[in-house]
C-alpha cells in the first residue's frame, strides 16, 4: 500500500466521518451553479427585464462564492480538528511532516473534485424546478437548456477555492505540535473565559451602532461605520456576553445544581464559546437575508396599500409651457387629450365618472409636490374620499394625502402656516403617487391664484387634473397583469403623448412596483434560502463532529442513571438554544434597525408597513428554522439513543 | 441480608452463525458490607457480569437480585432511576465531565434525582472530607492528578448511599501509590458506612483490599478465597489462584507493595 492509496482508503473507510464534510461542500457547489445556470440563461440575456434581474443575481453570486469560501473553510477547520488525533498517531509513527500534508492535499483534492461533480449534477437535476420557479416569478419563459457556461465556471471557480483552501489548511496544521495533536479532542477544554470590560464594550459598540444610524445619513462613510461598529459588537456579544450571562447562571447553586439544568448549561458554555464565531456568521447572514426580505415585503404592503388608498383608476396632469396660466389654446388641447382617455374607456365598453379641474401647484421648500384645489371642484367628488365634505372658512384647508409620515405632514403645517393656511382634517387617501393635495374654500383660491399671477417672484403654477372613477374596476381585487385594466391602463400610457400631459393609472403604480419587487423577491428568496439551509447545515456540521464526544458523555451518564427523557431534554435544549440563539437575535437586531432605518427610506416605503413587514419575514424565517430545528433535533437524538443503555438490550 | 443475588446466570452472546456463551449459569451472593472482588483472565466473562449487575446488560436467562429488587423487570426510566439511587459507579477511566467542576461531578447524581441545595452541600462536604477532596473541589478535571480524579469519581458514586458500589478497574489507570490511596479510601469507605462493594479487577494487589474473590474463568465460577488476618498473605493467596487458573502472566499487573 503506497500513501496515494492510503489517502484514498481513508476516505473510503471512513465516509462517515467524511460524509458530513461531504455534503456541506456539494451543497456550496450546488448553489453556487444554480446561480450560475439563471445567470447565463440565454432567455435573460436577452431581455432588458432580463438584464436588472442579471445585475442582481451577479452581486448575489458574488455573496454567495464568499460565503461558500467560509462555509467551505469553517467546514474543513472543523473536520480537520476532529483529525488531530489521527495526525498525531501518524507523526508519532515517523510520518514525515511533508507526508501529512500530502495526505491532507490529497484528500481535499479527492473531496473537492467529488464535490464539485456531485453538486453540478444536483443541481442539473433541480434546474428544470428552478427555471419553473424562476419563469412563475419574474414572468418570463425560462426553458431548459444545457449550461456549458454555468459548468464551466462553477467548475473554474470551485477548483481555485479548493486549491486555496488546501493550503490554507496546510498552514493551520503546521503550527500544532504532534503532541498537542495527540491530545487532541481529549484533551479536556479551559473554562471559557469572559471579561467584563469586554462584555461591556460589546453593549457599548451595540448602543453606538444604533446612535450612528438614528443620525441622519447622506453619505456612505456613516453606513460603513455602523456596519463595523455592529459586526464587532455582535462578535463580542457572541464571545463574551453569552459566555458572561452562562457564568452567572452557573453562580447561583439553588438554580444550577438542578436536575439536568447543570448538564446543559454547563455544555452550553463550552458549545457557545466554541460556536461563538459560527454564532456571529449565521447571524450576520441571517441579519443581511432578512433586511432585503423585509425591505421586499414592504414594498409588497407599499402597493397594495397604494390601490387600495387611490379611489381613482386614472389620473391625468397637464401644465401650461409657462408655469403660470394656461392659454386658450393649451387648455383646449389639454381638454381634448382627455377625450381621448373617455373614447378608450368608451370603447372598452366601461362606465365612468370624469372629474376634471385646475389647481394651484405651491412652490413650498419641501421635498413634496403640493397642489391647491378649491373646495367647490373638490364637494362632487368628495364622498370618493368617504368626506362627507364639511363647509371650509377662510384659512383652513383638507390635506388629502396617505404618503406623507406625521413629521413630514407638521413640515408641511408649518410652511402652509406661513402662507395663513391651517390643516383641520387629514384624509388617508390619494389622487396620485406623486402629489399632495389641499382643499381649500373658493375664496382662498381665489386670493391664492390672484397672488400667482400678481406676484412676480413667486413659483407657483397652474395644473390641469382629470380624474376618472371606473366602477367595474373597484371592488375586485388587485389587478393582475392580465386583466382588462391592466391592459387599458399600460394602452392608456400609449396613447398619451408625453407633450400632452402625464397620466398615471393605479393599475399601472400597482403593477410597476410588483414587478420591482418580484425581482427583488426572486433573487431576495433564493438568497434567504441560501442562508437559512447554510446556517442549518453548519450547525448541524457542528453537532456532527462533536457527535462522537456526546455519546461517549452519554452513555457514561445513562450508566450512572440518567433516563433517555433526560438526555432527550437536555440535547433538545442544547440544540434548540444553537438554532434559535442566532435567528433571535438577529430578528430583534433586523427589527430594531429597520425602526431606526424606515424614516431613511420613508421616501420609497412608508414607515408604518415596516414594522408588520419585518415581523412577517421573521415569524417566515423562525418556522423555517424550527422545520430544520425539528430534522436536525431528529437526527441528532436518534445517534444519542444509540449511546445510552438502554437501548443495547 | 443479601444485597445482591444473582442466580443462574447464563449470557449467550449469538452473533449470526457464530454464539458465544460468555456466561453459565453463575450464582453469586453479596453480602450487606460485604467487599467482594471479581478476578479472572481476560474473555472470562467478569466485565459481562458486571454489566449485568449495573442493569446495563440483560442475561439470557437467570435472575439478578438488588436489594431484594428484580431491576431486569423495572422499565426503561424507572431502570434509570434505579440505577442512580441503588447503585453507585467507579470507571477505569474516571467518566468525570470535563466542563464541570470537580464539585459539580460530585453532586450530580443528586441533582438529576432533584434533591435540595441544604443536603446537596452537606453530603458533599462530608464525602470529600472521607475522601481527602475538600481543597480540590473547586478545581476542574484538568487541573488535579489522576489519583484526585478517581477519589472525585469515588465520591460521586458514593455520595448518594448506594445499597451497591459497583467498581470496574477502578486502579487500572493509575500509578501504583495513588491506586493505594484509592484502594485504602475503598476499604474505609466499605467499613466505616457498610457499603457493599464488588470490585472486577486485573490487579491482584487492589483484590487483596477485598474480604473474599471470585474467580471466574470460561463464563463459570470457579473457586473463591476469603481473606485471614494479613493482607499480604491473601495477596500472595490471589497470585497462587490465578497461577493455577491458567491465564497468561502478562495479564496480570506486575506485582505493586
Amino acid at each position: 500500500m503506497n500513501f496515494r492509496q492510503f489517502a484514498f482508503n481513508n476516505v473510503k473507510r471512513n465516509l462517515r466521518a467524511y460524509s458530513a464534510y461531504f455534503l456541506s461542500s456539494a451543497f456550496a457547489v450546488m448553489i453556487f451553479f444554480s446561480y450560475a445556470l439563471l445567470i447565463y440563461h440565454p432567455a435573460l440575456t436577452q431581455s432588458q427585464q432580463g438584464k436588472e434581474i442579471q445585475i442582481g443575481m451577479k452581486a448575489a453570486a458574488y455573496v454567495i462564492f464568499v460565503f461558500a469560501f467560509l462555509f467551505v473553510l469553517y467546514s474543513i477547520s472543523a473536520f480537520l480538528k476532529s483529525r488531530n488525533k489521527e495526525f498525531g498517531i501518524l507523526t508519532i509513527l515517523g510520518a514525515k511532516r511533508q507526508q501529512i500534508n500530502q495526505l491532507i492535499f490529497q484528500e481535499n483534492i479527492l473531496i473537492g473534485f467529488a464535490a464539485i461533480v456531485t453538486g453540478i449534477i444536483c443541481g442539473l437535476a433541480c434546474s428544470k424546478l428552478l427555471l419553473l420557479y424562476g419563469a412563475n416569478v419574474i414572468e418570463l419563459k425560462l426553458p431548459f437548456y444545457f449550461p456549458i457556461k454555468a459548468i464551466g465556471l462553477t467548475v473554474v471557480a470551485f477548483s481555485i477555492l479548493y486549491i486555496v483552501i488546501t493550503f490554507l489548511t496546510l498552514v493551520f496544521i503546521r503550527q500544532q505540535k504532534a503532541l498537542e495533536l495527540l491530545m487532541g479532542a481529549n484533551k479536556p477544554k479551559k473554562e471559557p473565559y469572559a471579561h467584563i470590560l469586554l462584555v461591556l464594550l460589546s453593549i457599548g459598540l451595540i448602543a453606538s451602532t444604533y446612535y450612528v444610524l438614528s443620525q441622519k445619513i447622506e453619505k456612505l462613510e456613516p453606513v460603513l461605520l455602523a456596519l463595523t461598529l455592529g459586526s464587532t459588537g455582535t462578535y463580542f456579544f457572541f464571545t463574551q456576553f453569552s459566555v458572561y450571562v452562562m457564568r452567572l447562571l452557573k453562580r447561583s447553586r439553588s438554580f444550577f445544581w438542578r436536575g439536568t439544568r447543570m448538564l446543559w448549561i454547563s455544555e452550553m458554555t463550552y458549545k457557545l464559546k466554541d460556536n461563538s464565531r459560527m454564532f456571529f456568521m449565521v447571524t450576520i447572514v441571517i441579519i443581511m437575508a432578512s433586511s432585503a426580505a423585509t425591505f421586499v415585503h414592504a414594498l409588497g404592503y407599499e402597493a397594495r396599500d397604494g390601490y387600495n388608498e387611490t379611489p381613482f383608476a386614472i389620473s391625468f396632469l397637464s401644465f401650461p409651457d409657462n408655469g403660470k396660466k394656461f392659454s386658450e389654446q393649451e387648455y383646449k388641447n389639454a381638454v381634448s387629450t382627455t377625450k381621448k382617455i373617455d373614447q378608450e374607456l368608451e370603447t372598452a365598453g366601461l362606465k365612468y365618472e370624469k372629474a376634471i379641474f385646475p389647481s394651484t401647484s405651491l412652490d413650498l421648500p419641501l421635498d413634496t409636490f403640493v397642489d391647491v384645489i378649491k373646495e367647490s371642484d373638490y364637494h362632487p367628488i368628495a364622498k370618493s374620499f368617504g368626506d362627507n365634505s364639511p363647509k371650509l372658512r377662510s384659512g383652513e384647508a383638507i390635506l388629502i394625502d396617505s404618503k406623507l409620515d406625521q413629521s413630514k405632514v407638521s413640515q408641511l403645517g408649518k410652511e402652509l402656516s406661513k402662507i395663513d393656511l391651517k390643516i383641520v382634517q387629514q384624509i388617508d387617501k390619494r389622487f396620485n403617487s406623486v402629489q399632495s393635495f389641499i382643499v381649500v374654500n373658493d375664496e382662498t383660491y381665489k386670493h391664492m391664484q390672484m397672488n400667482r399671477l400678481k406676484n412676480e417672484d413667486s413659483f407657483d403654477s397652474e395644473n390641469l387634473h382629470a380624474f376618472y372613477h371606473v366602477p367595474d374596476w373597484s371592488n375586485q381585487g388587485f389587478p393582475r397583469s392580465d386583466s382588462t385594466e391592466a391592459k387599458l391602463s399600460k394602452k392608456l400610457g400609449e396613447v398619451i403623448f408625453y407633450q400632452d400631459g402625464s397620466i398615471e393609472t393605479k393599475a399601472g403604480v400597482y403593477l410597476e412596483i410588483q414587478e420591482r419587487r418580484s425581482m427583488m423577491s426572486f433573487i431576495g428568496i433564493f438568497m434567504i434560502a441560501v442562508f437559512s439551509l447554510s446556517a442549518a447545515s453548519f450547525l448541524y456540521f457542528k453537532l456532527y463532529t462533536d457527535l462522537d464526544q456526546d455519546q461517549r458523555i452519554y452513555h457514561m451518564l445513562s450508566r450512572i442513571g440518567l433516563s433517555v427523557q433526560e438526555m432527550r431534554r437536555t440535547c433538545t435544549i442544547q440544540i434548540a438554544m444553537l438554532f434559535f440563539i442566532p435567528t433571535v437575535v438577529a430578528g430583534l437586531v433586523t427589527i430594531s434597525v429597520m425602526q431606526v432605518m424606515k424614516k431613511h427610506i420613508s421616501d420609497i416605503i412608508e414607515s408604518s408597513v415596516m414594522l408588520p413587514a419585518s415581523l412577517t419575514v421573521i415569524v417566515g424565517f423562525l418556522i423555517v428554522q424550527t422545520i430544520y430545528f425539528l430534522i436536525v433535533r431528529a437526527l441528532y437524538l436518534r445517534q444519542m439513543d444509540k449511546a445510552m443503555v438502554e437501548s443495547m438490550h | 441480608m443479601d444485597i445482591l443475588k444473582v442466580e443462574q446466570l447464563t449470557k449467550v452472546y449469538s452473533g449470526g452463525k457464530v454464539t458465544h456463551q460468555a456466561l453459565s449459569e453463575i450464582d453469586l451472593t453479596i453480602e450487606k458490607g460485604e467487599f467482594v472482588g471479581v478476578m479472572g483472565p481476560s474473555g472470562s466473562g467478569k466485565t459481562t457480569l458486571l454489566n449485568m449487575v449495573s442493569t446495563i446488560d440483560t442475561p439470557t436467562s437467570g435472575e439478578i437480585y438488588i436489594n431484594g429488587k428484580k431491576p431486569l423487570s423495572l422499565k426503561k426510566n424507572d431502570l434509570a432511576v434505579f440505577r442512580r439511587r441503588e447503585l453507585g459507579f467507579v470507571f477505569q477511566d474516571f467518566n468525570l465531565l470535563d466542563t464541570l467542576t470537580i464539585a459539580e461531578n460530585i453532586v450530580l447524581p443528586l441533582t438529576l434525582d432533584t434533591r435540595g441545595i441544604r443536603e446537596m452541600n452537606q453530603k458533599l462536604q462530608k464525602v470529600a472530607e472521607k475522601l481527602g477532596i475538600t481543597e480540590i473541589l473547586k478545581k476542574r478535571t484538568y487541573e488535579v492528578s489522576g489519583g484526585q480524579r478517581q477519589r472525585a469519581a469515588i465520591a460521586r458514586a458514593i455520595i448518594h448511599s448506594p445499597s451497591l458500589l459497583l467498581a470496574d478497574e477502578p486502579t487500572g489507570n493509575l500509578d501504583s501509590k495513588s491506586a493505594r490511596t484509592v484502594m485504602e479510601m475503598m476499604e474505609s469507605i466499605n467499613q466505616t458506612d457498610q457499603t457493599t462493594t464488588m470490585l472486577v479487577t486485573h490487579d491482584a494487589q487492589a483484590a487483596s483490599y477485598c474480604h473474599r474473590v471470585v474467580f471466574i474463568k470460561d463464563g463459570q465460577l470457579v473457586n473463591q478465597i476469603y481473606r485471614g488476618e494479613n493482607r499480604q498473605t491473601f495477596f500472595q493467596e490471589i497470585i497462587d489462584m490465578l497461577s493455577l487458573l491458567g491465564g497468561n502472566a502478562h495479564e496480570l499487573s506486575s506485582i505493586r507493595v
